[in-house]
């Protein structure tokens, strides 16, 4: 079977998508050596795949679904910021942003990140 | 018609789960604090060069789970690159603060314009089969190969009128590896109208996009 070609075949499968949540995080302006912070959301699938997007920071049009480094050169942080959509447990999700490597973070601004999170089945034995 | 709805269409082809993995492995042996290297090479059963994606967890029941080009809010382990090959499934990374188990669980979607069979023996055929007009699937709007030259940069034009979710693979066919933003070989932006696709690394590389009906 070549799946290449459009089908309804049971021998491949296609996830349903379940919802999905936003979350909104707010990076302060003084972000201290290796500081994380985080936004959890609840979600009422459990163990659920997911994809995400998330805007803010220096690109806001950015359409992610793997996690990226911010450049917030802009508003005078200057380095990079490790950001990423995770899944906390079963039920909760969560947008957390930390600083790398133990560099102190100095700033003069505070910046909002904001993750659009769809959940689709998982096709996994949880 | 808005495709980002629920739809059966052969315009919009429904993204199709060729082939599931999960695996399982150390992140590294040393108790040092300092960042180990490490890698990991598992069988590629499907026996085709997939565009795969995937998560990560410390415990076998993913109850915690991070995207598959992530680290963990410990930096226990940090994903630096995973691709296919025909037979092999890549990943590598640094692991942080010893040994601990990892596990991982990997999905693959093949090309549209591949000419590959996929035996249907190797795909996730031991799903059942559903489809449930009260929820959406994943469709495919536009899908290609790219070659991008250094520097340049690649325009799709989508017209969708809102933000569409996407992938990126590097590669030219006989290899795929997931593509993660600022990780020095790709960037990109997208918005209501358009995906730009601009090489970052200085030498060009073939790129494989797939932009998808359903809003991002």
């Amino acid at each position: 079977m070549k799946p290449s070609n459009y089908e309804i075949n049971s021998d491949y499968a296609h996830r349903a998508e379940l919802g999905s949540v936003t979350l909104t995080l707010t990076i302060p302006a003084n972000f201290t050596a290796d500081g994380v912070r985080e936004t959890t959301a609840y979600y009422n699938a459990p163990n659920a795949l997911f994809r995400f997007r998330i805007e803010g920071g220096a690109d806001p049009t950015m359409a992610i679904d793997v996690p990226t480094t911010i450049s917030r050169t802009y508003s005078g942080f200057g380095i990079l910021y490790p950001v990423t959509v995770y899944r906390k447990n079963v039920t909760t999700i969560a947008l957390s942003c930390r600083t790398t490597d133990g560099r102190t973070v100095t700033g003069t601004s505070a910046t909002t990140l904001r993750a659009t999170v769809h959940f689709f089945e998982s096709p996994f034995e949880s | 018609m808005n495709p980002d709805n629920f739809i059966l269409n052969s315009d919009y082809p429904l993204e199709k789960i060729a082939g599931l993995f999960e695996f399982s492995g150390t992140t590294g042996a040393s108790t040092s604090t300092m960042a180990e290297g490490v890698s990991f090479q598992f069988t590629n059963t499907v026996g085709v060069p997939l565009l795969i994606d995937g998560q990560f967890s410390f415990t076998p029941d993913f109850t915690v789970a991070y995207p598959l080009m992530s680290e963990d809010e410990n930096r226990y382990f940090s994903t630096d690159s995973a691709y296919t090959t025909r037979t092999t499934i890549y990943i590598s990374g640094s692991g942080y603060g010893g040994a601990r188990p990892i596990y991982f669980r990997i999905w693959g979607f093949v090309p549209e314009d591949t000419a590959i069979v996929v035996p249907s023996t190797a795909s996730a055929s031991q799903d059942n089969f559903v489809l449930d007009t009260r929820k959406n699937y994943l469709k495919v709007f536009k899908d290609g190969r790219q070659k991008i030259g250094a520097d340049e940069s690649f325009t799709i034009q989508h017209n969708l009128g809102y933000i569409p979710y996407f992938k990126v693979w590097l590669g030219s066919g006989s290899s795929w590896q997931v593509v993660t933003y600022g990780s020095g070989t790709l960037n990109y932006a997208i918005d209501s109208q358009k995906l730009v696709l601009t090489d970052t690394s200085g030498y060009g590389f073939n790129y494989y996009y797939r932009v998808y009906a359903n809003e991002a």
